[in-house]
């Protein structure tokens, strides 16, 4: 199975009920397979259904139709038990840092949860594994004793980035991991996942509106318009020469923080 | 734009300083906009580029108090007013769209009465004729049968929809001075699009002053003469924007831009990011507030304050808005370090990656 996509989505339809009483596809139609070590790009706008889909493949909701494979397995026939172990090789991190992690908690107890929940080594094992983490992340130990509140926005999605890896996992989703983040921290956090990627030989589905960091750190992007897939390409294809007009909208409708920086670029400027 | 005599300010902000209880958060800020020139304040969150637009409009509330300065619109120095006359201005001369446009529209009143009220506050109109100015400034900001869009509520329209239903109410009255405060910040990539493009064509039309809030620099470039950043609650640097994004003068500045991330960054090696953590309202002692995290500090950005003071020559292009200013003793424009720009690049590069 080593050779085959990590993830493979087949044919993926998942509705909701209208308030009217319709049917709204929200995902119609989709397949995709998302290679093994790879960081693949989920774009569109929202409403597009790229969240409903991660969501359909983090199986916390069931596809009306299709099937969604994980490293071979049909995940749609696999027993409680068995999904249960395979959510260990499967974690999320989410936009909101602070949303996402409990407030009642110490961070040591945030990053270490994954593992009691999976019942995974000793006290003493856990709390080693923690402080591994913590510097996989670049956060200090001091850290382990503070609470959600005490931490900035970056450091907050670093704790959650942690609680993420706890369980070695092979894939991990960002949805939107880095929208909520300022400037200089968004560009700390993005270099954290491509090194993170590269270290530990990670499958990323990541999920964003901003073509501009799907760029950085996807090496292939699908995009998406009201439910549907409507282009998957190489990074290079889709942004030298997009083939779906959605696309191009999306493309052109990105700002440029300065338009002369593209020449400045190819001026040699090596930072070594 | 010729460069002959600047326009006499019609927005003059000198040396405001906003507290919280008696920490000051927003330190000696100026800036001044002519009519129909647009500002970008821009810097990460809690620099306290929202706070002094609040305190420009008066919608600041307790514990936050403006504990210094003036703000002349025209000359008259809102801050010295009356509540009453402030009440006269804010909504009719100055007016600001927000950042959630779900948030700021009432939920439980048609558009057509939000944007009527905003007219017979300020002019002595009839409910007809407010209706009717109220269909006028729907279409203009382009939202589909307006008449008929008027007895509609917030819900029932978009994002992007609600968003030009709060451009129309703070156009309502023809205001001099608009504040935007990251309007298209929740917004999608393709409706951002549209409405900066709404609000440079309205801008325009109207001949309206604007101060554009956003974290984007990219927004800002493309929508603004010229830039404000704000660090620490100070402004940090002052430049046209062409300048600006060519050639920025402060090292936080420089080391901001080259942390955004657009189509055109270099994706084979790591983003140049800025070590470290912004510093806490308050906690501020003497000297450079981003010295700790700048690549180029020594001894002297600590000993004492720094005064926003002209760097470089007159700007490039024939600007009119003005020299370029920064609150740093060692400018990136300075002749000093002009000629070795590609090693002061690496070195910006290298000293600011975070480890």
């Amino acid at each position: 199975m080593a050779d085959g996509p990590l993830v493979s989505v087949r044919d993926v339809v998942k509705s909701f009920r209208t308030r009217d009483g319709g049917q709204f596809r929200a995902v119609d139609g989709v397949s995709v397979d998302i290679r093994r070590g790879a960081a693949f790009g989920l774009v569109g706008e929202s409403g597009s259904g790229k969240s409903t889909l991660s969501r359909c493949i983090l199986r916390l909701t069931k596809p009306d139709e299709g099937s969604i494979c994980f490293d071979g397995r049909d995940m749609g026939t696999l027993s409680g038990g068995q999904l249960r172990r395979l959510r260990s090789q499967i974690q999320v991190v989410f936009q909101d840092p602070h949303g996402s992690l409990n407030r009642r908690k110490s961070v040591a107890e945030i990053i270490a949860a994954p593992l009691a929940a999976h019942r995974a080594g000793s006290r003493s094992q856990r709390a080693q594994r923690v402080a591994e983490l913590l510097d996989l992340v670049q956060l200090p130990t001091v850290m382990t004793s503070r609470r959600p509140s005490e931490l900035s926005g970056g450091q907050a999605q670093r704790v959650a980035i942690a609680r993420a890896l706890a369980l070695s996992p092979d894939f991990v989703v960002l949805d939107e991991a880095v929208s909520a983040l300022d400037v200089s921290i968004r560009a700390q956090i993005l270099n954290l996942l491509r090194d993170l990627q590269a270290q530990l030989g990670l499958t990323y589905l990541f999920i964003s509106h901003d073509l501009g960091v799907v760029r950085y750190l996807c090496e292939e992007i699908g995009v998406m318009q009201r439910g549907r897939l409507v282009e998957v390409a190489a990074r290079d294809e889709l942004f030298s020469a997009p083939k779906h007009p959605y696309t191009q909208v999306l493309l052109d409708a990105v700002p440029v923080v300065n338009p002369r920086r593209q020449s400045a670029l190819t001026t040699p400027g090596d930072a070594t | 734009m010729t460069a002959a005599t600047p326009p006499a300010p019609l927005l003059d902000v000198r040396d405001l300083e906003v507290s919280v209880g008696k920490t000051p958060v927003v330190r000696s800020v100026s800036f001044q906009l002519a009519p129909g020139e647009r500002l970008g304040l821009v810097g990460e969150s809690g620099s306290g580029k929202t706070l002094t637009a609040l305190s420009v409009i008066g919608l600041h509330r307790a514990p936050v108090r403006v504990s210094g300065g003036q703000i002349l619109l025209n000359g008259t120095d809102l801050l010295a007013m009356r509540r009453r006359e402030i009440d006269k201005v804010r909504g009719a001369r100055i007016s600001m769209i927000y950042q959630d446009p779900a948030t700021s529209l009432d939920p439980l009143m048609t558009i057509g009465a939000q944007i009527t009220e905003a007219i017979r506050l300020h002019e002595p109109v009839s409910r007809a004729q407010a209706r009717n100015r109220a269909v006028e400034l729907l279409g203009d900001v382009g939202v589909p049968s307006p008449r008929e869009r008027l007895g509609a509520y917030p819900h029932e329209f978009s994002g992007g929809m609600r968003q030009r239903v709060m451009i129309a109410i703070a156009l309502a009255c023809q205001p001099e001075v608009l504040l935007c405060d990251e309007p298209t910040t929740a917004l999608d990539v393709t409706t951002q699009a549209l409405v900066l493009d709404l609000l440079d064509r309205l801008c325009r039309e109207h001949g309206v002053a604007s101060v554009l809030i956003t974290h984007d620099l990219a927004v800002a470039s493309g929508f603004c003469d010229k830039i404000a950043v704000m660090y620490a609650g100070q402004v940090v640097e002052q430049a046209a924007a062409a300048d600006f994004f060519e050639r920025p003068a402060h090292p936080y500045s420089a080391a901001l831009l080259s942390a955004s991330v657009d189509l055109a960054v270099d994706i084979s090696r790591p983003l140049p990011t800025i070590a470290g953590q912004p510093p806490v309202a308050g906690s501020l002692s003497a000297g450079c507030a981003f010295r700790s995290r700048c690549p180029y500090a020594d001894e002297a950005c600590a000993a004492g304050e720094i005064e926003l003071h002209s760097v470089g020559g007159p700007g490039i292009g024939g600007s009119t808005a003005g020299v370029a200013e920064a609150r740093c003793i060692r400018p990136l424009t300075d002749n000093a370090f002009r000629g070795n720009r590609g090693q002061q690049a690496a070195r910006l590069t290298q000293g600011v990656i975070d480890g």
